[in-house]
């Protein structure tokens, strides 16, 4: 597994463009976003996914799991923005997650 | 390690007027660091040994160019006190909080990472000190040597800083450490409906 810091307090901006990053990399299978946040907020992150999964054909499959600061809006963002299980699925726990996303890159 | 401080720091110290702030205080002042102003609201206008006092981490700092801060507060005042002291500027904060000493603290977890012999002398710490049961975490388990992790750049180097090094200190220390974060919560809450 390779690891990506967004850094705290990211904006949809960063959250965005670090997707676009680990979008470049060919031999990512899966990609677990995994958000406790404190003082990133979750309805920025949320918003930066719904945004790059509309500029960027994103390859790999993505598993979030979001808590922390504004994590309820910031689901509601992800549940109201129509994505496809087959692209985006989140999980409530960090653990959870964390074997859905090894699971689905073993899949591949 | 990485110098911090030094004789041109100016250092204010929060909490200045109780015991452990001005003991701290005075010492580091005696022993040569320039500790310019104290900070402690309501007794903002006084002074402690002829130090200042103000009554906000940000009036020391416009008053005396103060750059970092020595925290000595009760537990519950900590965390309120590293983040005025962050938004009032200063760049290096240490904070010493009696855990051990407060009666209201039943168990206590710790949060390490890679890097550093911080969590090896906590251990040392521990074992010498602390009698209240412990969980803790440290991050960076599956971390490649030489590379830095996360945005405050931590890093395994010349084998030492290892997680493994600090899981096994902290245990010999008679911590509970878990695997991940969760665990160490889990580990937490056993403590605590044990000695409930």
């Amino acid at each position: 597994a390779n690891f990506l810091d967004i850094g705290g307090g990211a904006n949809a901006d960063v959250m965005a463009a670090a997707l676009e990053v680990i979008n470049f990399d060919q031999n990512v299978s899966s990609i677990f976003i995994n958000i406790f946040g404190g003082i990133t907020r979750g309805e920025e992150v949320a918003k930066g996914i719904v945004e790059a999964l509309g500029r960027v054909d994103l390859r790999a499959p993505i598993v979030i799991r979001l808590d922390g600061t504004n994590a309820e809006q910031g689901r509601e963002i992800l549940k109201n923005a129509g994505i496809p299980e087959s692209k985006l699925v989140s999980k409530p726990t960090m653990l959870e997650a964390a074997r859905a996303a090894v699971a689905l890159s073993n899949g591949k | 390690m990485a110098i911090f401080v030094n004789q041109n720091t100016k250092v204010i110290v929060q909490g200045l007027t109780g015991g452990q702030g001005k003991y701290h205080g005075l010492r580091n002042k005696a022993y040569g660091t320039q500790v310019v102003g104290g900070v402690t609201p309501g007794k903002g206008g006084t002074d402690v040994e002829g130090i200042p006092v103000f009554n906000t981490v940000a009036e020391a700092v416009a008053a005396t160019g103060a750059d970092a801060s020595f925290i000595a507060v009760p537990p519950k005042a900590a965390s309120a006190a590293i983040l005025e002291a962050a938004a009032a500027g200063i760049r290096f904060v240490v904070c010493i909080t009696e855990f051990q000493a407060d009666p209201e603290t039943d168990a206590i977890i710790m949060i390490g990472e890679i890097g550093g012999s911080a969590e090896e002398e906590a251990a040392e710490f521990i074992k010498a000190n602390v009698t209240k049961p412990m969980s803790a975490y440290i991050a960076g388990v599956t971390a490649p040597a030489g590379k830095k992790m996360g945005h405050a750049g931590a890093i395994v180097s010349g084998g030492k800083g290892t997680a493994q090094g600090k899981m096994d200190a902290l245990r010999a220390a008679g911590v509970k450490v878990g695997q991940n974060p969760t665990e160490a919560g889990d580990l937490m809450a056993e403590i605590i409906a044990s000695i409930s």
